[in-house]
């Protein structure tokens, strides 16, 4: 899975922030803010990457068992899918 | 995930003025309008060749904005003069929507044909703020001196409207036009938005040939104004001077002079904490209403300038007087106010003074010593 191409994440005074840009904003005019674990998975689905291997990016980076990491992970790519965010 | 954008905006600007990041500026594309508004600041006519060969081009455009966006920027707003008489507005605007701002363009939208509006709704701002003088051809003929005007600015709202890009009507309130309210308000209404209303008029830039001292609404009859327009709050959303990002508020005002010293600022807005304002010439200033100080950003480019203009900033000295005055709370002083008003920032401005008076006497019955 990979994130719709057209947005793009920023860090705005320490907030990391998706835009649309272009026409994307036709179809989501508004901004989405992001925990800094967001941001991470967020750039690790900016190019195709498997549900396993987030587990395992963020297992990586942060300090988390890897079943709660599979449960937040699940609900941050559910968010996405709900707002259409997602290839 | 999502929160509101008042909390997200509000978040972010503590954060940059702590931080003296640049997350909201205007970018003033041009001086020239299609119109000519008794109390405007900055009005060179369509075709002033100085005026043109004073603007900054496309290319130049961009890569300012590609330097701001890189050094935080994020609220941006596109104004001028009227930004749709650049021909390269779209070339501008287009590479604008691909850098990751949240856009909002001022425009009076005579100029927005079918075609436009169409260009713009593939690739929206996140609202456009339309300016609307009056609310008859004739009260356009004598604000703007272009009566044909009104017409037009209801059909580009309209174009707008058409393509579901988002508009906000604000109004610049004069001697010609403050009747009108009810009028404006109703014209407000049914393009479905609230009505900001600007009621500060500032003297002319150097160099415009307007007067706008002439037309602006007595010291009695702004906050008279002021208090019919609040009473009639709540059938639509009025606001009284809505700010451009740069003029918002922000909590902390300290900052550091050249000599290391730490500071309050004398600008209780984010000018020049995490807000600036880019002339079409290329200047960077802490706002609209303000050519000094003034950074070029020239080739050193944009990060340079916004440091030198932040120092700039903290060296601006408030005025003791308006800050012991014990009617401050009803004044809208302010540096930027009082240098176009007195020619020095730290001397109250008798308009600025007799205006919170009169606001002072109809909101309590005192009369001011």
């Amino acid at each position: 899975m990979k994130v719709k191409s057209g947005f793009m994440l920023r860090e705005i005074a320490g907030q990391a922030v998706v835009v649309p840009l272009g026409e994307r904003v036709v179809e989501f005019n508004g901004i989405i803010t992001l925990s800094e674990s967001g941001a991470f998975l967020w750039n690790k689905m900016e190019e195709e990457v498997s549900e396993n291997e987030l587990v395992e990016h963020i297992t990586g980076e942060y300090d988390i068992d890897p079943e709660t990491a599979r449960k937040d992970i699940q609900e941050f790519i559910d968010s996405m899918r709900f707002r259409d965010l997602i290839d | 995930m999502c929160a509101g954008w008042a909390e997200i905006n509000n978040r972010i600007s503590i954060n940059a003025a702590a931080g003296g990041i640049p997350v909201s500026a205007a970018f003033e594309l041009t001086s020239r309008c299609n119109f000519n508004c008794k109390m405007c600041y900055v009005c060179h006519s369509p075709g002033n060749k100085a005026a043109i060969a004073t603007e900054l081009d496309a290319g130049e455009w961009i890569r300012i904005g590609e330097q701001s966006r890189d050094a935080g920027l994020f609220l941006l707003t596109l104004t001028g003069g009227e930004v749709f008489l650049r021909n390269d507005f779209q070339e501008i605007y287009e590479a604008y929507s691909r850098m990751g701002f949240n856009m909002t363009i001022y425009s009076n939208a005579s100029l927005i044909t079918a075609e436009k509006a169409k260009w713009l709704g593939r690739i929206p701002p996140s609202k456009v703020c339309v300016s609307i003088y009056g609310a008859s051809p004739e009260t356009y003929e004598k604000v703007t001196g272009h009566g044909e005007g009104y017409e037009k600015t209801i059909r580009g709202i309209e174009a707008l409207r058409n393509e579901n890009i988002i508009v906000s009507v604000r109004t610049t309130v004069t001697q010609d036009n403050f009747r009108e309210f009810e009028q404006l308000k109703a014209l407000a209404k049914s393009f479905g938005s609230g009505l900001g209303v600007v009621n500060y008029v500032s003297p002319a830039r150097p160099g415009c040939g307007n007067n706008p001292l002439e037309t602006r609404l007595t010291p009695e009859q702004t906050a008279q104004y002021e208090l019919e327009i609040e009473q009639q709050n709540g059938e639509i959303n009025i606001q009284v001077n809505p700010e451009t990002p740069e003029q918002g508020p922000v909590k902390a005002d300290e900052g550091r002079k050249s000599s290391g010293e730490t500071v309050k600022s004398a600008f209780k807005c984010q000018a020049g904490k995490c807000g600036f304002w880019i002339n079409w010439k290329g200047y960077l200033t802490p706002c609209g209403l303000l050519d000094i100080p003034c950074e070029r950003i020239g080739e050193g480019g944009f990060t340079a300038a916004w440091e030198r203009l932040k120092k700039d900033c903290m060296e601006v000295p408030a005025c003791k007087e308006c800050q012991q005055c014990d009617i401050r709370e009803y004044c809208m002083s302010c540096p930027a106010r009082l240098m176009t008003e007195t020619g020095a920032f730290d001397k109250p401005a008798a308009y600025l003074c007799d205006t919170a008076g009169n606001r002072l006497r109809l909101k309590t019955g005192l009369v001011r010593q």
